[in-house]
């Protein structure tokens, strides 16, 4: 397995290695502030509710925003 | 002595001078339950005793023995540094004080909403717990992280008060800002509550809750004025099914375009406030 295919196409890994991220918690938060316009036009694309919800972008927003109950405590 | 009996050291060694303050910064946050480390001691004063603050704090005796010592502010009029010592582990012990906070209402508003509560061995006043988070709504993303816990327990504290009268299930409802908080009342069955939910957005006076409960109301005036959202994020908060991971998203959206609004009005003050001194 080659692991350095994607690198230089996925944008927190580019945030990481051009240095300007520290962590990829910090890469992910920086990028999702650079995709935002992506992330509204995204709103607007005919995806259903349940595709929206599980697309990789906004399960980034929702990780990285604030907290749910634990499945195990609901 | 902990940080908690220093600063109720502190406060009592204040007001021993007339000295009137509420705890604001690291040490409020701790106090409504946020537990992490804090070496600094934010206090916000009154207008009196502002002229003349270095002199009463000469009088104090926690600072017999110590020379005191200024330090420089970019905020003159507003916000005061004093060195007074040294922790046993040799970092500099300073005291904060502001008279005047830009993100917050005057002083006499804040104390007659202030929290009093034990702290450190005594009974202290804090700012109440939205001024509190209203405070931290700053260009620093440390602040932030403290919001994300405080309105957690402001959603608490909330969601408990209406648990016992329902005359506050609106205000639990309207300030709703946390995940948590609103899976609560979304579980408790209130959001679905047509009516209630109506009031309730009637009432919010910022973005975020307004998003949570856009998608419950089928006929909702327009969100905060002092917010404008995207068409597109407002027009998806209309069709969107409530409490859906989808729904979801788009309040993290909005949030994160609420906290890029916040951080910029502060970052503008500041700027303005460095351009005037250099000009």
């Amino acid at each position: 397995m080659v692991l350095t295919s994607d690198l230089e196409s996925d944008p927190v890994c580019r945030l990481l290695l051009s240095g300007e991220a520290q962590t990829v918690a910090e890469a992910e938060k920086m990028y999702l502030e650079l995709a935002l316009p992506e992330a509204i036009a995204l709103l607007a694309s005919g995806l259903s509710d349940e595709e929206l919800g599980n697309h990789p972008l906004m399960v980034m927003y929702r990780t990285h925003g604030s907290r749910g109950w634990e499945d195990s405590i609901r | 002595m902990t940080s908690a009996e220093r600063l109720a050291e502190i406060v009592d060694a204040l007001e021993s001078v007339g000295l009137r303050c509420l705890v604001m910064g690291g040490h409020a946050v701790r106090y409504y339950g946020f537990e992490r480390t804090t070496i600094d001691f934010d206090l916000h004063l009154g207008a009196d005793g502002w002229d003349d603050l270095p002199s009463r704090l000469t009088q104090l005796s926690l600072t017999a023995g110590v020379e005191l010592t200024e330090g420089n502010t970019w905020r003159p009029g507003a916000f005061r540094r004093f060195l007074i010592g040294r922790l046993p582990d040799g970092r500099e012990e300073w005291l904060e004080f502001w008279r005047f906070n830009h993100l917050l209402a005057p002083f006499p508003e804040l104390y007659s909403r202030r929290e009093t509560g034990e702290y450190g061995g005594r009974k202290l006043s804090f700012l109440s717990l939205p001024d509190l988070i209203r405070s931290k709504e700053t260009d620093r993303e440390v602040d932030w992280q403290d919001i994300e816990r405080l309105e957690e327990f402001l959603d608490a504290r909330l969601f408990a008060a209406a648990m016992s009268d329902a005359a506050n299930r609106t205000n639990a409802l309207s300030s709703v800002r946390s995940r948590r908080g609103f899976e609560r009342l979304l579980a408790e069955g209130w959001i679905r509550d047509a009516p209630l939910a109506a009031s309730a957005i009637a009432a919010v006076s910022s973005p975020i809750p307004w998003a949570y409960l856009r998608p419950f109301v089928a006929d909702a005036g327009a969100p905060p004025q002092e917010f404008r959202l995207e068409p597109l994020v407002e027009q998806k908060l209309r069709t969107v099914a409530g409490g859906s991971l989808a729904h979801i998203s788009v309040v993290e959206i909005v949030r994160l375009q609420y906290k890029r609004l916040r951080k910029a009005a502060d970052a503008a003050d500041k700027q303005a406030i460095r351009a005037a001194q250099n000009s």
